[in-house]
């Protein structure tokens, strides 16, 4: 913690204002917002009462998802570390991975709103485990049933290599 | 510039007065060696640049061999729909190599198409519209980028599968940089475990 002239008073927490696309408000910690490397890239260069961002390609519904997310790995993160620090033994990693997998055991729609999400906004643990996830579908699913699964028509072509 | 109207885009809703002809624009802007183009809604935007030297002689080559339009000096608007007709019926065998840079070449110019441009203004048009709760997200939409990150995070067993499926998986599952990476991936672990692996190759 940063010395401050009043050290009795918390000094506020700085927000960021973020706006999804249908234009709901959601007032963030920043330390929660720059878990976003987009967000990260340019914070510096805004001035500090226009730290407000349009999400233009993120609904509100998966926003909410992706700041509950970014939330709790703010503040596992920061209770590991202090755990690390006073050198007693915890299981807060193994936890927060399970944390992971139950957050990320939703319906398909939203599992690809949060990966289109997460690229957009470039949350690289995110994106990492939402990508899994969609692989984890694939993984041991003859063709046929991946086709199924993901709505796609066969159109493959007859090779015209096939033909030499 | 190219106008559509989609009809059923426009009329949709609950208004009973016919509302007034909405339009959005598309812009190519040839600027030489790079083809700029831009839409108009929601804001005046960049939407991508395609590099004229880089595509069109392996666009140019798909439209001289299938068919005898002879497409625009800019090669673009006839472009387009004629690389998707080769991809369902080709007629001609080049030599490999040529054949390879080409359908390499076409597939990158479709990605940039679809990616950059025919799905930005597909999603900028259904909320317009107000459809936008009505097109769920799926595999097919979304962007290849994602598409070949979920593909790089499965083993070569199941890309060589997932290529089976359609055209598109084919294409971005048949990649010499990926394959590459998983074959130094599966066999420098193997080499590690000490066990002989076999690959097994499935027909589908």
């Amino acid at each position: 913690m940063k010395d401050s002239f009043n050290p009795s008073i918390e000094p506020p927490k700085k927000t960021v204002t973020l706006v999804s696309s249908d234009g709901y408000d959601f007032e963030v910690e920043e330390e929660v917002a720059l878990e976003s490397q987009v967000i990260k890239d340019g914070f510096e260069d805004k001035a500090v009462d226009d730290r407000e961002y349009l999400l233009f390609n993120v609904h509100s519904d998966t926003l909410e998802l992706i700041i509950k997310y970014c939330e709790k790995h703010v503040s596992s993160r920061k209770s590991i570390s202090a755990a690390a620090a006073s050198s007693s033994s915890s299981n807060g990693e193994e936890a927060l991975k399970e944390w992971d997998e139950h957050f990320i055991s939703v319906d398909t729609n939203t599992l690809y709103d949060i990966l289109m999400a997460a690229d957009y906004l470039n949350i690289k643990s995110l994106l990492d485990l939402a990508i899994q996830k969609v692989a984890d579908t694939i993984h041991g699913r003859s063709p046929e049933q991946i086709r199924k699964k993901f709505n796609i028509e066969n159109d493959s072509i007859i090779d015209p290599w096939a033909s030499e | 510039m190219i106008r559509y109207t989609v009809p059923e885009l426009l009329s949709n809703g609950e208004h009973d007065e016919v509302s007034s002809l909405e339009t959005v624009d598309v812009i190519f802007n040839d600027m030489g060696r790079i083809v700029n183009v831009y839409k108009s809604y929601p804001a005046a935007s960049n939407l991508c640049s395609l590099d004229y030297d880089l595509f069109s002689p392996a666009l140019g080559a798909l439209c001289n061999h299938i068919t005898t339009a002879d497409h625009s000096a800019c090669g673009l608007c006839d472009a387009v729909p004629n690389a998707i007709k080769i991809k369902k019926e080709p007629k001609t065998c080049f030599y490999w190599q040529s054949m390879w840079t080409i359908k390499w070449r076409t597939f990158q110019f479709w990605r940039i198409v679809k990616d950059q441009l025919a799905l930005p203004l597909l999603n900028d048009l259904c909320t317009k519209t107000g459809l936008a709760n009505k097109v769920p997200p799926c595999f097919k939409s979304l962007p290849s980028e994602l598409k070949l990150k979920i593909v790089e995070f499965l083993p070569g067993f199941e890309i060589a599968k997932l290529g089976c499926v359609s055209s598109e998986l084919k294409d971005l599952s048949t990649n010499n940089i990926l394959w590459k990476r998983k074959y130094i991936e599966d066999f420098s672990r193997s080499k590690a475990e000490g066990v002989e692996r076999k690959v097994i190759r499935k027909t589908d």
